[in-house]
């Protein structure tokens, strides 16, 4: 029952909203009745809050949502450093972030292939070598972020602009659900259960996604983009931006070009951030195992992504036995099809 | 039903034997004339419609124009059976007739029974009228050894052995032919004709290698294809091309085809056989009425026209909800029932369905030139339009992309139609072995002839379960992959299914893949 209590203070606390005054009370170590009591919200708007906090409590026990309020040892403590931190978090799925390193992967909701290429590179070598990735589960470079994490057998952590229970945006329905299935991953929010995706939420939480970790990797962000608002706020956290560079010409590299312009630590590889953990990077076997001669002769035809038809043509294989070589080699999990009939290796 | 193959009753009562369409059937009709004195009147009876009405007018005159005599009588004309509704203008001869035998100005001197069709216009000659085919057929049935037809139309109807049919000109010369101071020669079988207006060849295809094999598979086994890729990649001229490389008609699936045009009054003037396949593509704006058949009066509609052919749907998610989904009967049946207050209707509509599609409602994903401007949630939207059920009708999925003008220069001419169609005609007569049914094709295989066909030895079974786990396929794709399987395993000639025929088939099912539902997977 004290818990109960504690925990409703602590939603109530959070639905103010007044989390830099809430912080700073709480380092001096002032009891959590006192914190409120100082806010001096009187009686009547105390009397409100207090009503939707005990409902919030009950909604969120039935739907099975941990609450991890910024007194918890849980809490995290990256995200505790920051002037704002929310006073409480709720929480669907495993705190995996108890369980290693995150970097923040961040970047535009219609990315180019040579971003969902480069993201997938850097995201696969992270989570091979053990760290996980936090980002903000949106269309584009987000989703291919998580998805490559869950698919690399590593963490991830979804900061979510809605409230935890919300399914936003609704194609990553399937997503979301595989990655609370597998247990290696979360969604953190500081909304209220059953808030709903406003526009005014997003760069609100991008000051999450880059509270969480020491780093934020920025892949591709035009000027004004949310990846550049959370680049922002991890410069203010005092924590730092890699970016990966792309064509001047290019709208979704101009943010990113800047970034780098303006001191942000250029990035072209995993390998690039895990140098900043002191992690020597597991090498991957490059040569495959066990080629046949006629799979190793497309194996050698892709060393860069082809359309099928070149290879085709280029090998002068006939075009059911190439198909025949091509299923073999996707079996294997040596190359993987692009939209648009175009084959690469994987993670080459 | 009555019937009196006589066909003749002496006096002032006459019978004439005709037949009028049901659908694509011939039905028999019995023109009945009754001549008596009294106030001068012409009517018909029988479930005429307006245009049988009409025919009055136009007989009245025909005869007079022909320098015979219009009895100034009570006339009355009954078409029997009276519960079929009678339409179109093909009864004017055969009152005609019935007239002037019952005034007594014509007493045909012919032995066996006859059947007359026509229409006629004002100064005696007779024109053409539509579905001649199947009247002839079932006067074959009838067993009715002579029918008199138009001109036009007769080299159509002596397409059915074992009659007699005379093509008449006109009137007159009908009337003397039947006193018998003419003779006429019986009409010859027509010639062939063409119905698409394209004729193409797969070596002018460059590149697409996997598409053209994938067709070439669909073609052989009958497995319907969907194709999808940007504007602009050659999906309509893949899928043009389709009727090139199709095994031929045989005798028996020509006649249904020339009978099913006939019917709908698309044969060309002066009629003819239609010996190859036909090819359909309405556009995405077509009705439902359009599409399987309809109205009132049953016509057959695009599917049945695709009978024995392929039927061609660019821009497959434009189509009406509803258009799309009453394919999915006939999918099955090869064959499409309508229902109407007279009855049912039955249309033949076994068609290889050829559809293509945008991987996007903008037409670029995927492509390596042009950004996709599209979200998720508009492609998502896109891909629903199409249902599962039609999905789940459609064997062989694959993707079309927009070529590079290298890739194009540096191709050589693909094969010419003439040698895929060689490898297809084997493996059409395999598949004539396996049915004993020259209409029955693998990608028409039930799920139980798919169990008794399609049988794996176990390390084929075991590899095939590997594939379905790795690239997370439904049990619906299982049977789709095994039937297309089953026809790969036909082109190489191999009596079992193999591995590599597994391994070939899984890249024709791209619509199953993941890295299509998503984007960014």
């Amino acid at each position: 029952m004290g818990e109960e209590v504690f925990l409703i203070d602590w939603i109530l606390l959070n639905l103010t909203g007044r989390y830099r005054l809430i912080r700073e009370l709480f380092s001096r170590g002032i009891s959590t009745e006192d914190i409120i009591s100082s806010l001096e919200l009187g009686q009547e708007k105390l009397s409100l809050l207090r009503k939707k906090a005990g409902e919030e409590y009950k909604k969120a026990v039935d739907s099975g949502i941990e609450l991890v309020p910024l007194s918890s040892d849980d809490y995290p403590y990256l995200l505790r450093e920051i002037s704002d931190p929310p006073a409480l978090l709720y929480l669907l799925g495993e705190k995996v972030w108890l369980n290693g390193s995150f970097v923040s992967v961040v970047g535009t909701r219609k990315p180019s292939r040579y971003g969902i290429n480069i993201t997938k590179k850097i995201v696969s070598k992270l989570v091979e070598n053990g760290i996980g990735i936090v980002s903000g589960f949106a269309y584009g470079i987000d989703t291919v972020a998580h998805m490559e994490a869950l698919n690399g057998g590593g963490y991830t952590i979804g900061v979510l602009g809605t409230g935890v229970d919300i399914v936003y945006p609704g194609v990553n329905k399937g997503l979301k659900k595989e990655i609370i299935e597998s247990r290696r991953g979360c969604f953190i929010s500081e909304f209220p259960l059953g808030d709903k995706p406003e526009p005014w939420h997003f760069p609100r939480r991008n000051r999450i996604i880059s509270g969480l970790t020491q780093i934020t990797v920025v892949i591709e962000a035009s000027l004004k983009s949310g990846a550049m608002i959370t680049a922002g706020y991890a410069l203010e956290q005092g924590r730092e931006v890699f970016a990966v560079p792309g064509n001047a010409d290019s709208e979704n590299s101009q943010g990113t070009n800047q970034l780098i312009k303006e001191g942000a630590k250029l990035i072209t590889s995993g390998e690039d951030i895990l140098e900043e953990f002191n992690i020597i990077p597991k090498v991957s076997n490059i040569r495959p195992p066990e080629l046949n001669p006629e799979e190793a002769i497309i194996w050698n035809i892709l060393n860069e992504p082809r359309l099928e038809d070149d290879i085709i043509s280029i090998s002068g294989l006939d075009t059911g036995k190439f198909n025949v070589i091509v299923t073999r080699l996707e079996l294997k999990g040596l190359i993987e099809r692009l939209p648009g009939r175009m084959l690469k290796r994987r993670n080459g | 039903m009555p019937f009196n193959l006589k066909g003749i009753l002496t006096g002032m009562l006459a019978k004439v034997i005709s037949a009028t369409l049901s659908g694509i059937e011939g039905v028999p009709v019995d023109v009945e004339v009754d001549i008596s004195n009294g106030l001068p009147s012409f009517t018909i009876v029988g479930l005429p419609d307006q245009s049988v009405q009409e025919s009055r007018e136009r007989i009245r005159s025909a005869i007079k124009n022909s320098d015979l005599n219009f009895p100034v009588k009570r006339i009355t004309v009954n078409l029997a059976p009276a519960d079929i509704k009678k339409e179109g203008p093909a009864f004017d001869l055969p009152i005609a007739i019935g007239i002037l035998i019952a005034s007594e100005a014509l007493a045909p001197k012919m032995e066996e029974p006859f059947l007359i069709v026509g229409e006629l216009s004002l100064d005696g000659t007779i024109r053409p009228v539509n579905g001649i085919i199947s009247i002839a057929i079932m006067a074959r049935d009838l067993k009715i050894p002579v029918m008199f037809v138009p001109y036009e139309n007769s080299s159509e109807a002596a397409l059915i052995p074992g009659i007699k049919v005379y093509g008449i000109k006109n009137l007159t010369d009908l009337v003397q032919f039947l006193n018998g101071t003419i003779s006429l020669s019986p009409s010859e079988p027509a010639r062939s004709i063409k119905i698409n207006e394209f004729s193409g060849d797969f070596n002018e295809v460059k590149g697409q290698e996997s598409a053209k094999r994938a067709l070439e598979i669909a073609a052989a086994g009958f497995h319907n294809v969907i194709m999808v890729g940007p504007p602009g990649s050659g999906k309509t001229m893949l899928a043009q091309r389709l009727p090139t490389i199709l095994p031929p008609l045989t005798e028996e699936e020509a006649l249904e085809v020339t009978r099913i045009y006939s019917s709908a009054g698309l044969l060309p003037k002066g009629g003819g056989i239609i010996e190859e396949r036909p090819f359909r593509s309405p556009h995405h704006s077509i009705s439902l009425a359009g599409m399987v058949g309809g109205t009132s009066n049953p016509k057959p509609g695009e599917i049945s026209l695709a009978h024995n052919g392929v039927l061609f749907l660019d821009e497959f998610p434009e189509f009406r909800r509803d258009v799309l989904e009453a394919l999915r009967q006939p999918m099955e049946d090869g064959s499409l029932v309508i229902s109407r207050a007279h009855g049912s209707i039955r249309f033949p509509a076994r068609f290889m369905l050829v559809a293509s599609m945008n991987p996007c409602p903008c037409g670029y994903l995927g492509d390596t030139k042009k950004n996709c401007t599209c979200t998720q949630y508009q492609i998502e939207k896109y891909f629903s339009k199409i249902s599962g059920p039609i999905l789940d009708r459609i064997d062989i999925q694959i993707e079309v992309p927009r070529l590079e003008t290298d890739t194009l220069i540096r191709n050589t001419p693909g094969e010419g139609s003439n040698f895929i169609r060689d490898r297809i005609n084997r493996v059409r007569e395999f598949q004539i072995d396996r049915f004993k049914d020259g209409f029955r094709f693998n990608g028409l295989m039930t799920p139980r002839e798919i169990k008794k066909y399609c049988r794996l030895n176990p390390p084929v079974q075991s590899l095939l379960r590997e594939i379905i786990d790795k690239f997370h396929l439904s049990a619906r794709s299982y049977d789709k992959l095994l039937k297309v399987a089953r026809t790969i395993a036909d082109l190489n000639e191999s009596e079992f299914i193999r591995e590599e025929d597994i391994l070939e088939a899984i890249q024709y099912r791209i619509l199953d893949r993941k890295y299509w539902e998503k984007k960014f997977s």
